[in-house]
This record gives structure tokens, C-alpha cells and sequence, in this order.
């Protein structure tokens, strides 16, 4: 079912029995969430953990964890929900920008927060583009039926959030492929 | 001699300012002509017609789903999601919807084919029963649409 919506790269938190039978079609790593707010426990974390194979995303609770994991190269990905929406400012994305580390949005916070956290989804994401930061739109699901088709993604971020397709598009082929399968590679 | 190049001159330029003359004239005419040009396009394309799209689509239930529960899953999740004006103004009509294959045609107005396409994407429920709804296509006519609801595969 993953494969028939279009999804042949995966990067999930926990693996199941019934993954594995579709590893022959898709490409499945491993993801870990690392959340903090101490720049400490982040870098004695990363030091714990085998990064090579897997997907690290970092979510940062306070700015100086996010400056610092936008540069550190074990970090795939830099978390945004909307607990912490508000260590992305203008700083932080051009550190992101420098050291082309990408942005990681779930779709499901883009559509069922409050009009709040939309908005400042809205200026948020449009700022990343104006920047031209990479970011990822990520479909978290549990089941088949929690997944999205990729197309229905692209149109919702346009009408909703006047993202052109051109971005949406690549923030759902090209920069979360680039990523898994560097991993495949490690 | 000077009286002759006093009148030489004067009619030099009194030339060169009817030549001017005829040219702002000239031109003022042609930008009235170009603005009335854009008037006209501006008004056409106010006034244009709105086409209709047929959106072909297939949904993944786990029980089965009735076409007027689909229907009305459908308009809720476009309401919630661009409001009422929005949804009168897409007006999406479903036209057909197969129970057994689980296939479907919706038409909706041209302008909205986004709008619509991204709230039948994000359809979960319909009467508490979990599906997921796949656009397939997207035709310009029924005959189209019926054709590709019947041979495309998912």
C-alpha cells in the first residue's frame, strides 16, 4: 500500500514485522527523534548512538540547541512542531542555510493546529523559501490508513500555505531521498 | 542675409514642432488604442467561463462506504478546510461511485481543482469507518473519466 501511494523511500521510528516484506520494493532506515534543550545532553547523546545508519532528527527546545545541531554533521534533520516553532527565526535559518542542514515539518501539524500555529506555520515556511532552505514534509502514520498521497500533500501545502509546487514537490522527492539514501550507503 | 537666416531658421523650427506635434498625437493615439485593448482583455477574462474537471478517484475503506456517505465526508473536510463561499464557488458533484470496485468521478469547477483535490486527499473518516481516498486523474470529459475510473489500476 506505501509503494502504490508513491512512497519508496521510508524512514520510520520503530519497525514491525509487517515492514519487512516491503523492503524488497522500498527502501526503509531507521529514524531517531532526539528531543533536548541542553547542548550537553544532545552532544553526549550523539556520541551514544549509532548515527551512521539512521536517520538523527534533532528537536530543539531551546535556540542554542537548534544553532548548534544546524552544524553538526551527525544531524540529518532539525525538527520543527508546534512546541517549538519559535527557535526558527531569521538566525537559524541562515545557519541552516550555510551548513545546508534541512527542516522537518509533519504534515499533520500544517493541518490540524490551531489558526495560531498556522499562521505562524504560514510565515515560517514562506521565509524558508524566500531563504531557499531545503525542507522536508514528513507524513507520519501509524497505519495504512493515516497516510497521505503525495500529491494531495503538494496541493495542500500550495492552497493552504501559498507554497509553489516547485518546493513542496522537492521537499517530498529529492531532499528526504537524498538523505535515506545516504544512509543506505553508510 | 540675417533677416533670411532669422526666417530659414524660424521655419526649421516651426516645422520640427509640427512633426512633434503629429507625433505625441500619433502616439497618445496609440496608447488610448493599447489600453482600450487591455479593457477589453481584462473584461474577457472577468467573464469567462468556468470549465468543468472531472477528478477520477479511488477509495481504500475498511468496511464498505456508501455514495452519499462519501459525499457528504467529502464536502465536510472541503468546508473545514477552505470554508462555505469557497466550497459554492468549486461546487464539487459527485457523479459516480462504484461501491464494488470503490471508484469514483467527481466534477468540479476549474478553478478549484487544487482546492478540491487536497480536501479528498484528506478525507480519514467517513462515518467512522477508516478509509483513504486516492485522486487518480484529473480529465477535462465524463467520457474521459468513466473510461480511465474503469482501466487505471491502484
Amino acid at each position: 500500500m506505501h509503494y502504490k501511494m508513491g512512497y519508496t523511500h521510508v524512514a520510520c521510528l520503530e519497525k514491525h514485522l509487517d515492514t519487512s516484506p516491503l523492503s524488497a520494493k522500498m527502501a526503509v532506515v531507521d529514524k531517531i527523534v532526539v528531543s533536548t534543550s541542553s547542548v550537553d545532553e544532545l552532544r553526549e547523546i550523539l556520541g551514544r548512538i549509532e548515527y551512521r545508519g539512521k536517520i538523527i532528527s534533532v528537536h530543539p527546545t531551546s535556540t542554542k540547541v537548534a544553532r548548534w545541531s544546524a552544524h553538526d554533521s551527525r544531524v540529518d534533520t532539525i525538527l520543527v512542531t508546534p512546541s517549538n516553532l519559535k527557535i526558527l527565526d531569521k538566525g537559524q535559518v541562515s545557519v541552516m542555510k550555510y551548513y545546508d542542514k534541512p527542516l522537518e515539518i509533519h504534515i499533520t501539524h500544517l493541518l490540524h493546529s490551531s489558526s495560531e500555529v498556522k499562521s505562524y506555520f504560514y510565515r515560517r515556511l514562506n521565509m524558508l523559501i524566500k531563504f531557499k532552505v531545503g525542507f522536508v514534509l514528513g507524513v507520519p502514520a501509524s497505519s495504512v490508513y493515516e497516510l497521505v498521497h503525495p500529491v494531495v500533500v503538494i496541493k495542500a501545502v500550495k492552497t493552504l500555505y501559498d507554497i509553489p509546487e516547485k518546493f513542496a514537490l522537492l521537499a517530498l522527492t529529492n531532499i528526504p531521498r537524498q538523505l535515506i539514501s545516504r544512509k543506505l550507503v553508510a | 542675409m540675417l533677416y533670411e537666416l532669422l526666417i530659414a531658421t524660424l521655419i526649421l523650427v516651426s516645422t520640427c514642432s509640427i512633426l512633434l506635434l503629429v507625433t505625441l498625437i500619433k502616439l497618445r493615439r496609440l496608447v488610448r488604442a493599447y489600453s482600450a485593448l487591455l479593457k477589453v482583455r481584462e473584461e474577457s477574462s472577468i467573464a469567462r467561463r468556468i470549465r468543468k474537471r472531472y477528478v477520477v478517484f479511488a477509495a481504500v475503506c475498511e468496511e464498505r462506504v456508501r455514495s452519499s456517505e462519501l459525499k457528504d465526508a467529502v464536502s465536510a473536510k472541503f468546508k473545514e478546510l477552505f470554508s462555505e463561499s469557497t466550497y459554492y464557488k468549486a461546487s464539487p458533484q459527485l457523479l459516480f461511485f462504484d461501491e464494488n470496485t470503490e471508484r469514483g468521478v467527481y466534477r468540479v469547477a476549474h478553478l478549484y481543482v487544487d482546492y478540491f483535490i487536497a480536501a479528498l486527499g484528506l478525507v480519514k473518516t467517513v462515518e467512522n469507518k477508516r478509509c483513504v481516498i486516492v485522486p487518480l486523474r484529473t480529465t477535462g470529459t465524463l467520457r474521459k473519466a468513466r473510461e480511465l475510473a474503469r482501466k487505471l489500476k491502484f
